[in-house]
């Protein structure tokens, strides 16, 4: 039973199938040539045939080039390694030959005399382990490593060689075969011929002669194609993987980050004891780096997210003792130091919340989006029972990967405003946690 | 020469297959072919003559860059109008943001009878016509197209335009409603000029 509307429709259907159905127009009178521009160029056997002649050339003109600039190299790298060589083998004083050993050993050794520091004053500078650790490696480096045996391994293209690898070469003009500018060797006039034959070939021209009675009196035929069959295999678009944000649809959201933690620790004046030289981890460790695993819902861009997370808190520090040790610095004047117990602090957290977040979303393309994100969270420790507040950024870009799911991917950060208290210290901890963080989203479109 | 050039291609089989070796002169055939129907084609689902211009050239690219892909010769017509269609559509999908088309006009009372949009279109003229389709935003045009003109179903648009067939009928629906009130403003205005 076809309604009124159905009629109109079918009426103004008829209606612009007639008027359009034979309509046609001229397209630009350049429009072949600037789309011929931009055609793939067709492989032909005489492409194949310049490219392997063009590789032939470059590979032996490169192994031609070498083996000259090698056998004429060689004698000068020689001279500058034995020199290189006379000047290493000199042997290293003793005092730059000890001083690692040296900072290892005293490292272990808690109390010096007077005069045993004295002696070490250079090496003395309190650091770290690692710290000393490098300093050592470095130390080593110098003394064991002569500069000779690292120019006796180069061979062409050492630093300090004077001589030029293409010295005793003939000049590039001159050489038999290379195309001048005159273009009067054989090679090029060769390739000159050719060209000049392919050109007439790609002429549009060739039109005026063809005979196009035969398909001129064809006329297209579009009804014979089923349904189906239509852009099936229309190559560009893809509609399985168009991009998706129906705001008004609700979305279902899952996430995974690698977060490494960073910490601002607080030492109340009011503690009862003097803490000092507390060592954190360094920029980037494994010790540091956590997890965050979310998932939840999204309506018009607001996100509600269960979310579930674990990172370590490490560091180390003393508490100081009575006992006290005078050693000089660099200017040779005495200082005492009071020494300390150190404590380690490995603390695990294991993160329960709950967040609500904005997602923004931007971009005109059809397979991907920008986003940005920016959220509150609450989250309890399962370990110790304490809480963490949280607010969070995120940026990145949605990629579709079917109609119905987009992948995310981008930087994530967030930092705790909130600080908790330590379980077996006085200080009070606030973590920030900075990472990148991939997630999908399933909508229905 | 001549005799390399007067190279016949007596069935478009023989011309899709010499495209697909990309032989310059069956695609200069092949353009020529094609060219005035599909310009008509762009010409209807672009805004301006440039741009149908772009997305004449940027169809043609696709088309001899992927022939290769088309395994069933004979049913060359169809894929270059079907390859034409979707690249007008994705290029309004990529080049223009998102308009606001909630104005809505479903509450609109047509003052003149069915019958009469009949006689208003077969009366114009295939340009003030196409001016007329080209006029209304991007979205009611290639839907319009689409439905009205080149015959796809409501599931048919919504698959190619990534919505759902409800979508792409709410779409026609608006689209159509916009189209006649052009119309009847333009039956109006050819009546005042008389």
């Amino acid at each position: 039973m076809k309604t009124s509307e159905d009629k109109l429709n079918e009426a103004l259907r008829d209606v612009l199938k007639r008027k359009f159905d034979d309509y046609e127009e001229q397209p630009n009178a350049n429009a072949l040539e600037r789309i011929r521009a931009r055609v793939k160029p067709a492989r032909t056997g005489r492409y194949w045939w310049f490219t392997g002649a063009l590789v032939l050339l470059s590979v032996s003109g490169i192994l031609l080039s070498r083996f000259v600039g090698e056998s004429k190299t060689a004698f000068a790298v020689s001279e500058k390694a034995d020199a290189h060589a006379a000047t290493g083998a000199v042997p290293a004083t003793p005092g730059d030959a000890k001083p690692a050993e040296e900072a290892l050993s005293a490292s272990k050794a808690p109390v010096h005399s007077a005069q045993s520091l004295s002696r070490k004053t250079i090496w003395k500078i309190p650091v770290s382990r690692s710290e000393k650790l490098v300093k050592s490696v470095f130390v080593k480096d110098l003394s064991g490593q002569p500069a000779a045996k690292v120019h006796r391994g180069q061979t062409g293209n050492t630093p300090g060689a004077t001589v030029s690898r293409y010295e005793g070469l003939p000049p590039v003009n001159a050489g038999p075969g290379m195309v001048t500018a005159q273009g009067t060797d054989p090679f090029s006039d060769h390739l000159n011929t050719a060209l000049a034959e392919e050109a007439p070939a790609q002429v549009d021209s060739a039109m005026a002669v063809m005979p196009l009675e035969e398909l001129a009196s064809m006329s297209l035929k579009e009804v014979p194609i089923p349904l189906h069959l239509r852009g099936v295999v229309t190559p560009a678009f893809k509609p399985a993987k168009v991009i998706v944000t129906n705001p008004a649809r609700v979305a279902w959201l899952f996430n995974a980050s690698a977060l490494h933690s960073y910490q601002i620790l607080t030492v109340p004046s009011s503690a009862a004891q003097d803490f000092q030289n507390f060592s954190f981890p360094t920029l980037f460790t494994a010790r540091s780096m956590g997890y965050k695993i979310s998932g939840g819902v999204e309506r018009n861009g607001i996100q509600l997210q269960l979310h579930f997370s674990g990172f370590r808190q490490t560091y180390s520090y003393e508490i100081a003792n009575n006992n006290y040790l005078v050693k000089p610095d660099d200017k040779g004047q005495y200082q005492t130091v009071r020494q300390g117990d150190r404590v380690e602090e490995n603390r695990k957290f294991s993160m329960l919340g709950i967040g609500v977040s904005r997602q923004l979303r931007w971009g005109h393309s059809p397979v991907s989006r920008f986003y940005a994100a920016f959220g509150a969270e609450y989250s309890h420790d399962l370990n110790s029972s304490q809480s963490l507040g949280w607010i969070s950024l995120g940026l990145g870009k949605q990629f579709a990967v079917t109609r119905h799911t987009a992948f995310s991917i981008g930087p994530y950060a967030e930092f705790s405003p909130v600080k908790v208290k330590g379980t077996e210290n006085p200080f009070y901890y606030q973590p920030y946690r900075v990472g990148i963080s991939a997630g999908l989203r399933f909508v229905r479109p | 020469m001549k005799f390399f050039l007067s190279k016949k291609y007596d069935s478009v089989t023989s011309l899709v297959k010499a495209c697909q070796q990309q032989d310059p002169r069956a695609q200069t055939v092949f353009y020529e072919r094609y060219k005035a129907k599909m310009t008509g084609i762009c010409r209807r689902y672009a805004r301006t003559v440039a741009e149908a211009d772009d997305i004449f050239q940027d169809a043609f690219v696709k088309i001899f860059n992927n022939i290769n892909d088309l395994k069933e010769p004979e049913a060359v017509d169809g894929w270059v109008k079907v390859t034409v269609i979707r690249t007008a559509i994705n290029y309004y999908n990529r080049t223009t943001k998102q308009q606001e088309l909630q104005s809505s006009l479903d509450g609109v009372e047509w003052q003149v009878e069915s019958d009469d949009y009949i006689r208003i279109i077969d009366q114009m003229n295939v340009r003030d016509l196409l001016d007329l389709i080209n006029e209304l935003p991007d979205k009611y045009r290639t839907v319009i197209n689409l439905h009205l003109i080149d015959g796809y179903t409501h599931t048919e648009i919504g698959e190619m335009l990534s919505m759902s067939d409800a979508t792409a009928r709410s779409q026609f629906m608006r689209g159509r409603n916009l189209l006649m009130k052009k119309l009847e403003l333009k039956g109006i205005v050819h009546h005042e000029n008389f």
